[in-house]
């Protein structure tokens, strides 16, 4: 700190232009000054940038710019603490940004990553509900298959019952027509001689069963 | 079989041998228990406790005459009635056909007919029985027009059924068996 004081001082001294050029103001430049005075402006007339050029002018931006030199370097060494601060807050965001950024990116990345893995899930989902659409499919015309052919055997099944039962009823009218017509043609047509037969041949019959006992 | 009923029995097998009636008094016994099987008034009737003994012995008395039941047996009815055992006429009428088949070697043989037959042919029939049962064959002679033509005997739970309606029943069973075939 003391150092830039130093340095500050030293500066503001060579800024002087008294001090830059101090041999030569022992009178001579006024004298030429007042001696220019009274011979008139009428020699010099116009003032030209090539006038301005003088050594106090110069030794002036010399010193001006050495003091800038060192303001600059006071600064840029020591510097304003606001303005370090500063810097130093503006670093903090940018790294911040910094780091906003690369979460950004990651997220960026995670995102799009999942999003391709989204893809991919979307499209084994619709794999997956293909098949499985395919199995209920397979299931339910196995199952309408098989439900069917239950039915065809039990409609079979039914029907041939029907028809046995039918068949058995229409032959019990026909057998018991058959017997009723015949038994009323019997019982009209049956004489005694037909009555004494069959009870001869009932005894007959008699003899024929003890016989085939006794054999 | 009861062994009152057995009792009953017994005496009126040894007094109808003494009065030489086997054969009569099986017949009766046996038209008896027919009725007894067959008719279901009869055999509320008798097993009602309120139906009043001399109506009870009224009843009896109308089917022996129908029947043409013998003296010996109407007594016999007649004394279960007054005893108030008139319920156990089933088990005195098996009794005696099983003493008298045991005992005597007499069956009681129901011939059946579609009409009345000659008596030759009755006791040409009653020798083949006996031959072909071994036993002393005791006829009793029925008649039924729905037999159409031919004979039908009946002994114990045997049948020989030689009737036409019989053959009818036998035709049927055939058309039916056959009509059944695949």
């Amino acid at each position: 700190m003391m150092r830039a004081v130093l340095a500050l001082v030293f500066g503001l001294w060579l800024v002087s232009p008294t001090v830059a050029f101090a041999e030569r103001d022992h009178g001579e430049p006024l004298a030429h000054e007042i001696t220019e005075e009274m011979e008139g402006h009428d020699v010099h007339g116009d003032l030209h940038f090539s006038d301005l050029l003088t050594v106090d002018f110069l030794g002036t931006l010399i010193n001006f710019g050495v003091l800038l030199l060192i303001l600059g370097w006071v600064i840029r060494k020591k510097g304003n603490p606001a303005l370090a601060a500063r810097r130093a807050e503006v670093e903090k965001e940018l790294a911040e940004a910094q780091r906003l950024r690369a979460e950004a990116e990651s997220r960026h990345m995670a995102t799009a990553t999942r999003l391709e893995k989204l893809d991919q899930e979307i499209l084994q989902i619709r794999a997956d509900m293909i098949k499985a659409g395919e199995a209920e499919r397979d299931r339910i015309v196995a199952q309408a298959e098989e439900k069917a052919a239950r039915l065809r055997r039990d409609t079979s099944f039914l029907i041939e019952q029907q028809m046995k039962q039918l068949r058995k009823e229409l032959t019990e009218r026909a057998a018991t027509a058959a017997v009723m017509a015949a038994q009323d043609l019997l019982r009209e047509r049956t004489t005694e001689a037909d009555q004494e037969q069959l009870a001869e041949a009932y005894l007959t019959r008699i003899d024929e069963v003890v016989q085939e006992r006794d054999s | 079989m009861s062994a009152l009923g057995r009792r009953y029995a017994k005496a009126l097998l040894e007094l109808s041998r003494e009065q030489n009636q086997t054969d009569q008094v099986v017949r009766d016994v046996g038209a008896l228990l027919d009725a007894w099987k067959e008719s279901s008034d009869l055999r509320e009737i008798v097993r009602n406790p309120v139906v009043p003994k001399p109506a009870l012995r009224a009843t009896m008395n109308a089917i022996m005459d129908k029947l043409g039941t013998s003296k010996l047996v109407r007594n016999t009815i007649g004394l279960l009635a007054d005893r108030s055992r008139l319920a156990y006429l089933p088990d005195v009428l098996d009794a005696f056909e099983e003493l008298s088949e045991a005992e005597t070697g007499r069956v009681r043989a129901e011939v059946v007919s579609a009409k009345p037959l000659p008596e030759a042919y009755y006791s040409r029939l009653q020798e083949k029985l006996q031959r072909a049962t071994g036993r002393q064959i005791v006829l009793v002679k029925k008649q039924d027009p729905s037999l159409i033509g031919g004979v039908m005997t009946r002994i114990g739970d045997r049948v020989f059924d030689g009737s036409i309606s019989n053959g009818l029943s036998e035709l049927r069973e055939t058309l039916l068996a056959n009509g059944e075939m695949p």
